[in-house]
């Protein structure tokens, strides 16, 4: 059997026919259009499944529980799930889309070849909200990779879908989320078990409405946090120390700002390279390091400073300021209302 | 002993050039000989391998029996060494490792590759065993393609994939093959539970 040529050979492909079982003569007779995927040799069949799309794949793994098995061997544990609640979209590595659909009809597939979007519609039933999370459910069988961003925005109390997707995501995985996204208005149990449990390591954008006198107690590990709240929204920020990056918009006074400065001056805040704060309150009127408003807001040297790739903020101003351990920094404020501040923490 | 004359080869002495290049001869496994040049073969990493340890010289070639390829038959062999012929003197591609991989399918491998499903299953069957890379990378790519837009359902039925309960129904179907007692047993136990017993013994 095999290629046949000198015997030393001819006895070599033999052994290797036997260990390999390339005995492939095959009992299926061919149809029209069919074609007996799982009969292929596994390596082939790996083949194949890396010419699929994501979604492509996704799609076969709903064949059978037996094909959802085979499906990660195409390589798809290092892909990445980004899960949008609001809009019922799960994006695989950023490209491919899934969009989850409620209908009184019987649960169905369409895709659409202009948008190159999947649609799943599902059929309405009392947990239909949950929908999305047994398609994440599904995707992270059948992929075994990790959800790395979550988003959600919603304006409505009742709405809990967002809550359970982040509980079965957070219980599911061991990894932490690149980014996370939240904005509207949230009940604040829901809110403070969310902050206390999602663990994030690069990104967290938090826009908060109509959420007076709350204060939550979280300690966030990201890289890069941007936190709004249009009311009287309290944070430790001491509590900050991981963040390289900070955008806040929250009601501290300057008193609450010299505080930060002081701790990060004694070395407090080693990872970060900027921080902007807009206040709702206007009461800036103290010192911060000793130095005046009218100081800290003068005009000067353009200067820019780069995060990331991705990101950078430019300083117009300012006073120049030294820490303890010798890294410098510059203080920038707004000349007038809207109150804003900046620290800037130059590398070399 | 037939031979093969289709464009995998020109067989025409005459239009062998002056350098006197070397073309191999294979033989299907239903009698069908092919005559493939040492440049072709390259792209096939299997027979290459097996030509360079065989080390025939232009005499052999001609005067030793051709080089059976057991495993596939003439009509498989002459695809794969249409598609080695054109695409000779091409650099193997190696894996990036990007999923999904990035496959375009040459309008000549398209053209090939217009057979029915049947072929074209013997000719990935075959790409793999010649370890031919790229006729494997498209070939599947061809298959991969059969999946665009389908929903599952429709995906069962091209790519032929038994559904759960499909799948459910052979296996108890191979268990109670195997060991018909096994049945037996499980019913008495099932009976035994609705009668209310704790213990099957």
């Amino acid at each position: 059997m095999g290629v046949s040529c000198s015997k030393p050979l001819e006895t070599a492909f033999d052994r290797l026919n036997t260990f390999l079982n390339l005995d492939w003569v095959t009992r299926w007779s061919p149809i029209a259009k069919t074609f007996p995927l799982f009969r292929l040799p596994l390596l082939t069949l790996i083949e194949v499944l890396k010419s699929l799309d994501p979604t492509e794949l996704f799609i076969l793994s709903k064949c059978s529980r037996k094909v959802a098995n085979c499906v990660h061997y195409a390589g798809t544990k290092k892909w990445k799930l980004s899960v949008d609640v609001a809009k019922k979209c799960i994006k695989i590595n950023n490209t491919y889309r899934l969009f989850i659909i409620e209908t009184s009809k019987k649960t169905s597939w369409r895709y659409d070849e202009d948008s190159d979007t999947w649609f799943c519609k599902s059929q309405k039933s009392e947990n239909s909200k949950f929908e999305l999370q047994k398609v994440l459910a599904q995707l992270q069988n059948a992929f075994r990779c990790p959800v790395t961003s979550f988003e959600h925005s919603h304006w409505m109390r009742s709405d809990q879908c967002w809550l359970s997707v982040l509980n079965y995501i957070t219980h599911n995985q061991i990894q932490p989320l690149e980014s996370f996204a939240i904005c509207g208005i949230y009940k604040k149990k829901d809110l403070e078990w969310a902050l206390q449990n999602v663990r994030v390591s690069r990104k967290m954008n938090i826009y908060l409405y109509n959420m007076p006198n709350f204060t939550i107690n979280f300690q966030p590990i990201c890289e890069q946090i941007k936190f709004f709240s249009r009311d009287n929204l309290r944070l430790d920020l001491m509590k900050f120390k991981s963040c390289k990056y900070m955008e806040l918009s929250l009601s501290l006074t300057m008193h609450d700002l010299d505080v930060f400065m002081k701790e990060w001056k004694a070395g407090g805040f080693p990872s970060l390279q900027y921080m902007g704060f807009s206040s709702i309150q206007s009461n800036w009127v103290d010192d911060i390091l000793d130095f005046r408003k009218s100081e800290i807001s003068q005009g000067g040297v353009r200067r820019r400073l780069v995060i990331d790739e991705n990101l950078s903020v430019e300083c117009t101003g300012g006073v120049d300021i030294q820490a303890d351990n010798g890294t410098k920094a510059t203080m920038q404020m707004s000349r007038g209302p809207p109150d804003w501040f900046m620290l800037f923490v130059w590398n070399d | 002993m037939s031979v093969e004359n289709a464009p995998v080869v020109d067989v025409d002495e005459a239009a062998i050039p002056v350098e006197k290049k070397m073309y191999y001869r294979f033989e299907s496994n239903d009698k069908k000989e092919f005559r493939v040049s040492e440049l072709a073969i390259q792209q096939s990493e299997t027979l290459n391998r097996l030509v360079e340890a065989m080390g025939y010289t232009s005499e052999d070639v001609e005067n030793k029996p051709a080089i059976a390829i057991e495993n596939i038959d003439g009509k498989t062999l002459k695809l794969v060494f249409q598609w080695c012929e054109h695409h000779k003197g091409e650099a193997i591609p190696v894996d990036d490792g990007s999923v999904p991989k990035i496959v375009e399918i040459p309008e000549f491998d398209a053209k090939l590759m217009d057979i029915d499903n049947g072929l074209l299953f013997k000719l990935i069957w075959a790409a793999d065993y010649l370890n031919i890379v790229q006729l494997l990378n498209v070939s599947c790519k061809k298959v991969a393609n059969m999946a665009q837009g389908k929903t599952p359902a429709q995906l069962r039925r091209v790519y032929l994939l038994p559904s759960d309960e499909e799948d459910e129904a052979a296996k108890r179907a191979a268990q109670e093959a195997q060991d018909p007692r096994a049945r037996e047993v499980e019913e008495e136990f099932e009976e035994r539970k609705r009668q209310g017993g704790n213990s099957f013994f």
